[in-house]
C-alpha cells in the first residue's frame, strides 16, 4: 500500500490546486448578490421609463437590500457573532414594501381591505414574536412564515385577477406586475419550509442544513431578482392602461 | 448519536422534496394563468371578429334596404307617377276651348289624374318614411310593407300577430328581420305567382316567430332549377344565422310555400 507522505511542498502544491475551487465555491454562495445588483442597475437604468409609477420605489429598496447584503457577507452587522437581528429587521421592511406595492396590484376592494389588516396584524404580531417569543437575536421565523403566506395569499389573489376581471386582450408576459408577482411567489414557496425547519435545524450545526440553505438563498434569489429585472425591462413597451 | 445524524437526514430530505413539490405547484400556478389567458385573448379576438362581421351584415342589411325602397320608388315613379302625368299633359293639351263642355270634361279628367298622382307621390312619401318605421317597431313596418303589396291589387295579404311584442326591442335584429321578409316578398313577386300570402309574426318568451304562407306555384326545396338559383334564399337563411335563428323552408311544386323564421328576441 502506497502511504503519501505529506511535505511542505505536497502541501504547498495541494492547497494551489484547491483554492481556484475554494475561490468557485465562495462565488456560487454569493451568487445572488450578483442578481440583485442586476436588478438594482436594470431599475437605475429604466428609471427614467418607470418614475411616473409606483415602480420607482423599487430603486432605494434594492439599493437597501443590496447594502444588507454585502454587509452580511463583510460581517458589518455582526453582534454577539450573530446577524439575525438585522435579519429580522429586513425581512419586516422587506414584508411591508412588498405587501403594500402587491396590494395596490389588486382590484377587489374588499380583499384589499382584508389584507389591509392582516398586514397590520401581521407587522404586530411581528413584533410581539421579537420582544417576547423567539427574541430579537434569534431569527424570528414564525414571523417570516407569516408573511410569506400572506404574500403568496396576495400574489394568488393577484393571478385569480388577471385571469378573471381583464375585459381586453392581454400579454401577460409584458405585465410589469406578472413577473413580479410570479417572482415573489416562487421565492416564498422555495424558502417555506425552509424557514419552517429553521429553528430545529439550525442551531445543531448540521452541515448539509447550511449547505442547503445556500442552495435555496440561491436558488430563491436568483428567481425573484431575475423575475425583477424581467418585470423592469418591460417598461420599455408598456401602455398604462393595465400595470 | 447515528440514530439522530438519520433522523436530521431524512428531515433534510423532506425539505427538498418538500421544497421541491411547492416549486412545481408555482409552475403549475404560473402556467395554467398564461394559458389560461392566452385561451381568453383568443376567444376575445375570435368575439371582435364576429361582431365585426355582424356589423358589416348590418350595414349591408341596411344598405339593400335602402335600395329597395329607391328600386320600388324608381319604378313606381316610372310605371305609375310617370304613366299618370303624361296623360295628365296630354289630357291638356287636347283641350279645345271653342267647345265647352267638352273642354270642361277635359280639364275635370285632367283634374282627376292631377289628384291620383298627388296621392301616389304621397304614397311615395311613405315608403321613402318606411325605413324609419323600424324604428317604431317591426309590427308597423311589416304592416307598411303589406300595405304597399296590397296597394297592386295583385295580392290579398293576410296579417296576423300573436302574443306581446316585448317591452325593450332590439332594433339590429328588428331591421334583420324586415330585410328578410323583404326577400321573401321579392321571390313572391318574382317566382311564385301567388295572388294570396298569409303573414304570422308571434312573439313569444323565447323569441319571434315570422311565418309568410303563399299559394303560388312551390318549387323542389333541394332541387330548384338553374336560372332561379340566387342569392335570395342564401341571404335569408344567412342573415337569420348570424343572429343566432332559425329557418324551415316547406314547399312543393304546385303546393305553395311556407317560410318559417325564428330568431331568439329580444
Amino acid at each position: 500500500m502506497e502511504v503519501q507522505v505529506w511535505t511542505t511542498a505536497n502541501y504547498a502544491h495541494q492547497i494551489q490546486l484547491a483554492e481556484p475551487l475554494i475561490n468557485f465555491y465562495r462565488m456560487l454562495v454569493y451568487l445572488y448578490l450578483v442578481f440583485e445588483s442586476g436588478a438594482l442597475l436594470t431599475a437605475l437604468f429604466q428609471y427614467s421609463k418607470m418614475k411616473r409609477t409606483s415602480y420607482r420605489y423599487f430603486v432605494p429598496y434594492l439599493l437597501f437590500i443590496v447594502i444588507y447584503e454585502m454587509g452580511t457577507i463583510y460581517n458589518w452587522f455582526s453582534v454577539r457573532h450573530s446577524n439575525h437581528w438585522v435579519s429580522n429587521i429586513t425581512m419586516i421592511i422587506s414584508f411591508i414594501f412588498y405587501s403594500i406595492f402587491l396590494l395596490q396590484l389588486l382590484q377587489t376592494d374588499s380583499i384589499r381591505k382584508w389584507i389591509k389588516r392582516a398586514i397590520i396584524l401581521s407587522i404586530f404580531c411581528s413584533l410581539i414574536n421579537m420582544i417576547f417569543i423567539q427574541g430579537f437575536w434569534k431569527l424570528d421565523t414564525i414571523t417570516i412564515l407569516l408573511q410569506f403566506g400572506i404574500i403568496i395569499y396576495i400574489t394568488c389573489i393577484y393571478f385569480y385577477e388577471l385571469m378573471n376581471y381583464s375585459t381586453q386582450t392581454l400579454l401577460v408576459v409584458r405585465l410589469p406586475g406578472f413577473w413580479l408577482n410570479t417572482g415573489l411567489l416562487f421565492f416564498c414557496l422555495a424558502q417555506f419550509l425552509f424557514f419552517s425547519a429553521f429553528a430545529y435545524m439550525a442551531y445543531k450545526n448540521n452541515y448539509e442544513y447550511h449547505l442547503l440553505f445556500s442552495v435555496i438563498s440561491n436558488v430563491s434569489n436568483a428567481i425573484l431578482y431575475s423575475c425583477l429585472i424581467v418585470c423592469f425591462i418591460c417598461f420599455n413597451k408598456i401602455s398604462n392602461s393595465y400595470l | 448519536m447515528f440514530y439522530m445524524f438519520q433522523q436530521d437526514q431524512q428531515f433534510i430530505s423532506l425539505i427538498i422534496a418538500g421544497t421541491i413539490m411547492l416549486l412545481l405547484l408555482g409552475v403549475f400556478i404560473v402556467s395554467f394563468l398564461f394559458f389560461y389567458q392566452r385561451k381568453h385573448n383568443n376567444h376575445l379576438l375570435e368575439k371582435e371578429i364576429l361582431e365585426s362581421q355582424f356589423q358589416q351584415i348590418l350595414l349591408q342589411t341596411q344598405m339593400e334596404i335602402r335600395e329597395q325602397t329607391m328600386q320600388t320608388i324608381g319604378a313606381d315613379l316610372h310605371d305609375n307617377i310617370g304613366q299618370l302625368l303624361s296623360l295628365t299633359s296630354l289630357t291638356l293639351n287636347s283641350v279645345k276651348l271653342e267647345d265647352a263642355e267638352k273642354a270642361q270634361h277635359k280639364i275635370d279628367t285632367a283634374l282627376d289624374l292631377t289628384m291620383r298622382s298627388i296621392k301616389e307621390m304621397r304614397l311615395l312619401g311613405k315608403l321613402l318614411q318606411g325605413e324609419q318605421l323600424i324604428g317604431l317597431g317591426l309590427c308597423e313596418a311589416i304592416r307598411h310593407e303589406i300595405n304597399w303589396m296590397e296597394k297592386s291589387g295583385q295580392y290579398m295579404v293576410n296579417y296576423d300577430i300573436e302574443g306581446e311584442q316585448p317591452a325593450q326591442n332590439n332594433p339590429d335584429k328588428d331591421l334583420i328581420l324586415f330585410r328578410i321578409l323583404q326577400e321573401v316578398f321579392n321571390n313572391i313577386i318574382k317566382h311564385s305567382k301567388a295572388k294570396e300570402i298569409s303573414i304570422k309574426l308571434a312573439y313569444d318568451e323565447q323569441g319571434v316567430r315570422l311565418q309568410v304562407i303563399d299559394n303560388g306555384t312551390g318549387f323542389e326545396v333541394n332541387n330548384l332549377p338553374d336560372d332561379q338559383k340566387g342569392m335570395g334564399l342564401l341571404n335569408i337563411q344567412k342573415r337569420a344565422e348570424i343572429v343566432g335563428g332559425e329557418i324551415f323552408i316547406q314547399s312543393q311544386p304546385g303546393e305553395g310555400t311556407c317560410i318559417d323564421i325564428f330568431i331568439p328576441y329580444p
